[in-house]
């Protein structure tokens, strides 16, 4: 198992926002996270990546118990986070960003042939790389955010709402971007997009009020009345 | 006529006031923290640069080493001991803390050094510049802060150090997330802030012969927190250049209302100091320089 969270809580100050969460991502493998607003989608890929102070329960990297594993290691190990929000340095240009998604020694190593495999996957982003950041268009910050956790070489890449403010073909072209990582590595989608995240999903997950209220393979939960009624408006 | 002095004079001086904000710049940019303990670490490199000089007779560029050293070690102490665990109880306390940290600094330097005015004066011989005699301390002093401004820059520009820095400044969980860690670029931006505010405490005892005492720094943390806005909090050059136009503001001004003489032109010089920075903060809040 690539990545693995055994009943994780956490939250913030006093207020508990995940009640025991246990989730599995497969090596390569796309698993998506879904739920309405406020479930606690973010502070689970926040808790994972150690940004949020795990309360209780285990997460396991490649088998290796990361729990208390502050984020800048938990890079170090292979795991990558595309933040709600997108966290971009915006005074910084494209090409800047990137490099700075290269910051980890592993990662510093090879950032001429990971720069070169970014660029490939977002021309784009090429033909921008002397542009500050801060003056992009959202869907190209988006990709920017995207291509600088990538540069980190992650096994494991979190993403939170790739989908969020972009146009329905930026989406579609973002989302056919996703599923190719799935070649390179693993990847824990959150989404409030659930049609287009169960299309290129392997296996998902619910996430109501911090618990997990269902799961299982897209077809399945595409089927599910409850989805269907609560997400897929139908 | 007489301008040119005054002007060259100003700038001299603006390159030593922006080498002492670099630290206070550098501080409030990466830690969102206004160091208002500042003007006391500068009291302590004046100190320092007396004591090595009539003790040793260390010239101050040479103490400027030691000071950098101690103000290092200082500021890790202080990101330790103040920052660091008030930090998540609110940016106030540890405006607070700072503030009484700075207090406390001076009292004890009043009981260890008394509460007389000292000097020194270092004079290694004076060159004329435009019909100025000029002391050469000074001028190397005000050359030797430029290259220190200029090579601050050059660290956070093209090393990854000094990139991990920049990206705290511009966004800390986007630090984060790339592997950064963000509490040893807190701690090393206040150990290197409060070192370079030391040194500037030893190159400003070049200008003040008499002027060394514990509660010297109070005036110094205020034009550096006027440096530091106009310059735009956290862009270094932007605080160096603002330090140079405060110098000549402050040193034209002190000429201009001389002539006038109708006021103590000294006070008019900070009122002048004042106006500016009022002006700045209406219509350009982000500061004069930033990018
Ligand atoms: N920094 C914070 N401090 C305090 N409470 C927070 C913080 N961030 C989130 N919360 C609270 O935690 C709960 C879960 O928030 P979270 O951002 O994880 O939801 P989400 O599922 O990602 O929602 P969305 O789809 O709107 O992004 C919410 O009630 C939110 O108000
Ligand atoms: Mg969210």
């Amino acid at each position: 198992m690539a990545l693995s969270l055994q009943q994780l809580s956490s939250g913030y100050g006093r207020l508990q926002v995940l009640f025991g969460i246990s989730l599995e991502v497969p090596a390569k493998s796309i698993i998506s996270l879904l739920g309405p607003n406020g479930a606690g989608k973010s502070t689970t890929l926040w808790t994972v990546m150690g940004v949020v102070r795990p309360w209780e329960g285990r997460i396991l990297l490649e088998g290796t118990d990361a729990t208390r594993v502050p984020p800048h290691r938990k890079v170090e190990l292979g795991l990558a986070l595309v933040p709600e929000g997108r966290r971009l340095f915006p005074e910084m240009t494209v090409e800047e960003n990137l490099l700075m998604g290269a910051f980890t020694k592993r990662a510093r190593e090879k950032v001429h042939d990971t720069l070169e495999f970014v660029y490939a996957l977002f021309p784009r982003l090429r033909e921008r790389r002397r542009q500050r950041a801060g003056t992009m268009s959202g869907g190209e910050q988006q990709m920017l955010a995207i291509a600088r956790a990538l540069m980190s070489r992650p096994k494991v890449l979190l993403i939170d709402e790739p989908s969020a403010g972009l146009a329905p073909k930026i989406v579609s072209d973002l989302f056919q971007t996703v599923k190719r990582l799935k070649e390179e590595m693993s990847v824990l989608l959150v989404e409030q997009n659930v049609a287009a995240a169960l299309e290129i999903s392997d296996y998902s997950y619910v996430l109501e009020n911090g618990r997990i209220v269902l799961q299982g393979r897209p077809e399945e939960l595409a089927a599910n009345e409850h989805v269907k009624k609560a997400y897929l408006g139908v | 006529m007489d301008v040119i002095p005054y002007f060259l004079s100003g700038l001299i001086l603006g390159s030593i006031y922006g080498l002492t904000t670099l630290g206070l710049s550098l501080i409030f940019g990466v830690l969102r923290v206004v160091n208002v303990a500042h003007g006391s670490f500068v009291m302590l490199g004046a100190y320092a640069a007396y004591f090595a000089f009539i003790l040793w007779a260390w010239p101050p560029f040479a103490t400027a080493l030691l000071a950098f050293a101690i103000g290092a070690l200082l500021g890790y102490l202080v990101y330790i001991g103040v920052i660091k665990p008030l930090n998540k109880a609110g940016e106030l306390n540890v405006l607070v803390a700072l503030f009484a940290l700075g207090a406390l600094i001076a009292e004890i330097a009043r009981l260890l050094w008394g509460p007389d005015f000292v000097g020194y004066r270092w004079n290694i011989g004076s060159v004329e510049v435009a019909g100025l005699q000029i002391d050469i301390s000074k001028l190397a002093g005000a050359v030797l802060a430029l290259a220190i401004a200029l090579s601050l820059d050059l660290l956070l520009r093209r090393t990854y150090f000094g990139r991990s820095i920049r990206a705290v400044v511009q966004d800390p969980v986007g630090a984060m997330v790339v592997g950064i860690n963000v509490d040893r670029v807190f701690a090393a931006s206040a150990a290197i802030g409060i070192a370079i505010t030391t040194v500037g405490g030893v190159f400003l005892t070049l200008f003040i012969p008499v002027g060394i005492n514990p509660y010297m720094g109070g005036p110094y943390t205020l034009i550096g927190f006027v440096i530091a806005v106009l310059g735009g909090l956290g862009s270094l050059l932007g605080a160096y250049t603002a330090g140079l136009l405060l110098g000549v503001i402050e040193s034209l001004g002190f000429y201009a209302f001389s002539v006038a003489g109708f006021a103590e032109p000294s006070e008019m010089a900070l009122f002048l100091e004042f106006a500016l920075l009022l002006l700045v903060l209406l219509f350009k809040p982000t500061g004069l320089f930033k990018l």
